[in-house]
């Protein structure tokens, strides 16, 4: 078990095509096409200097499965060794693509439990030695586990949520990815166009005599149902854009216990398989939109710090304290959201939560900031108009329309404060539901504007760990002064007493 | 008589902003406070937009004690509270003498020994 291992003898494959990734479709062009511009003989000459790190990045790179830590040596020009005690390590993530599982290796991410980086990403392993690396890091872990006696080693019994195709055929319809795709196919049609220009396509039928005739004999009724009719194909191709991104992704999405740990495993041409520590993640996010709500579902994001991101091109020098926002279950049940909660956060019992709204008097608020919104577009109606009724319509609509909103709005927004931390819960349309436990509120802030102190409202804002500067913070608007002032002095007092720990 | 006007308009101006130069700091300066104890740091600042922020002691990961030049001839400092947080990921209270913000600095991140953590 303590000998010297190396990396898998085809590793510098994947280095190289992780290193050119972004100028793999010159490079295609490159190949396929005679001569093409400059660009693409660039991406040719970066390639070699790539692979050749790569190579040596093989020749160097060593590791030691010891009896209580896990050795790895790497480093061309500075050489470094890195001892891991296997106590430290929290999980063992890996991520496949196509070409991986065609050559039985995977790109490995191990991370620790303390610090925001992954202590190693190995750039690939087969999946032998995969095994052997997690039976001798979990090897005390699962021991622990064995002696339990109502833990069964029964595959099926690990499994927390699985989603078949209709659940994301489901979500497909929820989301909108279809944006991603369509910018993605715009980008590639922009590379070709390097050789071959989209606008032969377009021509034609801008300069049709035909097309210009129609358009001026087309009464507007009919123009106006033949555009809505567009905007509906639109959003409906779209929409099956969306279903087949997610088909794709989250293939096979199953949440699975393993090893102590929560993990996802998912993906249709790459697979990916990653850990979820209940102690890394710092909040979580239910997410109800309409359509969630047609279909019964709701689906939960997690906001988690350490661990390098997604990126796995990033080597753990590199990776800055990222937080990432993913997915605990893009679609669940709702009536199957409390035990899915309590498999990943014990100390989460969603079932106890009573909410407590903010202040009545809140909707005023609301809707004068609404008020002055409809009034903008008025004067902007009016400009571009020049008529009243046109004026009056906006208005009118308008500001019923904001009543409706402000009112409904101040009637589903609450919070709650648990034992275990807070909640808190906004929107009537499209409904989310925050949660964060006092462990991972770094922060505390109760802050009042100008006209929160005419109204006699403050506002507590709750800021957790992350990277990137928005995202990361719970903001309770639309308190009672003095509730606002208590609720700031609870949360305070128990996020002193829970323990912090990345 | 355009001319006069701008120039009562300029003058009106400086004089404001001579005013507001004067009068900000110092409104700014009544209304910041803080505390120091075994919970955290709190501190309570603003004129229009006021806020009441807390740090846990728990949750200090490090601390700066920051001189600029002319604060080092007037011997005050800034102390800055760095937290894991995103939006206050340093709290930040400028003002203090330098012999205060010492020991507030010491007392924040001496509390974490007990700890283990990292």
């Amino acid at each position: 078990m303590s000998e010297e291992r190396r990396l898998h003898p085809l590793s510098w494959l994947f280095a190289t095509a992780q290193s050119v990734r972004g100028l793999i479709v010159p490079l295609i062009v490159l190949l396929l096409a005679s001569g093409g511009s400059n660009y693409e003989l660039l991406a040719a000459v970066f390639v070699i200097p790539a692979t050749a790190s790569a190579v040596l990045q093989y020749i160097v790179f060593r590791y030691q499965l010891a009896e209580d830590e896990l050795i790895v040596r790497d480093g061309v020009l500075t050489r470094r060794e890195r001892h891991i005690p296997y106590a430290r390590i929290q999980n063992i993530d890996l991520v496949r693509n196509p070409l991986h599982r065609m050559l039985n290796v995977a790109l490995v991410r191990i991370e620790t439990a303390s610090g925001d980086k992954p202590e190693a990403v190995i750039r690939v392993l087969s999946i032998d030695a995969i095994d052997d690396m997690r039976s001798c890091v979990f090897r005390d872990r699962r021991d622990a586990a064995s002696q339990a006696p109502a833990t069964t080693q029964h595959p099926r019994a690990d499994i927390v949520l699985q989603l078949g195709s209709p659940e994301l055929m489901r979500l497909g319809i929820v989301s909108n990815k279809g944006l991603v795709v369509v910018s993605a196919a715009l980008g590639l049609l922009w590379q070709q166009g390097q050789w071959w220009d989209p606008e032969d396509l377009v021509e034609p039928y801008l300069d049709s005599e035909w097309v210009a005739e129609t358009l001026s004999n087309t009464p507007v009724a009919t123009g106006a149902i033949a555009l809505a009719l567009v905007v509906l194909g639109a959003i409906l191709v779209l929409r099956v854009l969306s279903i087949a991104w997610f088909l794709v992704q989250l293939h096979g999405f199953t949440l699975r216990r393993r090893d102590g740990n929560i993990r996802a495993e998912y993906g249709l041409f790459t697979k990916i398989s990653r850990s979820i520590p209940a102690s890394r993640v710092q909040s979580l996010t239910a997410i109800e939109s309409p359509l969630h709500r047609w279909f019964g579902r709701q689906s939960i994001e997690i906001r988690t710090v350490g661990g390098g991101g997604d990126d796995p091109s990033i080597g753990p020098e590199n990776a800055a304290p990222t937080a990432k926002s993913q997915w605990l279950a893009p679609m669940v049940a709702t009536a199957r959201v409390p035990e899915l909660l309590k498999e990943v956060l014990p100390q989460v019992e969603i079932e106890a939560v009573t909410w407590t709204p903010i202040a009545k008097r809140a909707w005023l608020r609301i809707l004068r900031r609404w008020l002055v919104v409809v009034g903008g577009g008025a004067l902007l109606v009016a400009v571009l108009s020049s008529s009243w009724t046109a004026v009056l319509v906006w208005s009118a609509s308008g500001s019923l329309i904001s009543l409706a909103h402000a009112r409904l709005y101040a009637k589903h927004a609450g919070y709650s404060l648990m034992p275990w931390g807070i909640a808190f819960k906004s929107g009537w349309w499209d409904r989310t539901t925050k949660i964060v436990r006092y462990s991972k509120i770094q922060t505390i802030e109760r802050g009042e504007t100008p006209f929160d102190r005419r109204t006699g409202m403050a506002s507590v804002r709750i800021d957790t760990a992350g990277a990137e500067r928005i995202g990361h913070t719970i903001d309770i608007p639309f308190l009672d002064a003095d509730v606002a002032t208590a609720v700031a002095q609870r949360i305070s007092d128990e996020s002193s007493q829970h323990a912090f720990r990345w | 008589m355009e001319k006069l006007l701008l120039l009562a308009a300029w003058i009106g101006l400086t004089i404001g902003g001579a005013v507001l130069a004067f009068a900000w700091p110092q409104a700014r300066y009544r209304r910041i406070r803080y505390r120091v104890d075994d919970h955290g740091l709190t501190i309570r600042r603003g004129i229009f937009w006021r806020s009441e922020t807390f740090v846990p002691r728990t949750r200090v990961q490090h601390t700066d004690v920051v001189q600029g030049p002319l604060q080092r001839l007037f011997e005050l400092a800034t102390l800055i509270v760095h937290t894991a947080g995103t939006q206050d990921a340093s709290v930040g209270l400028s003002g203090l003498s330098y012999g205060t913000a010492l020991p507030i600095r010491d007392f924040l991140i001496g509390g974490d020994e007990e700890e283990g953590g990292v």
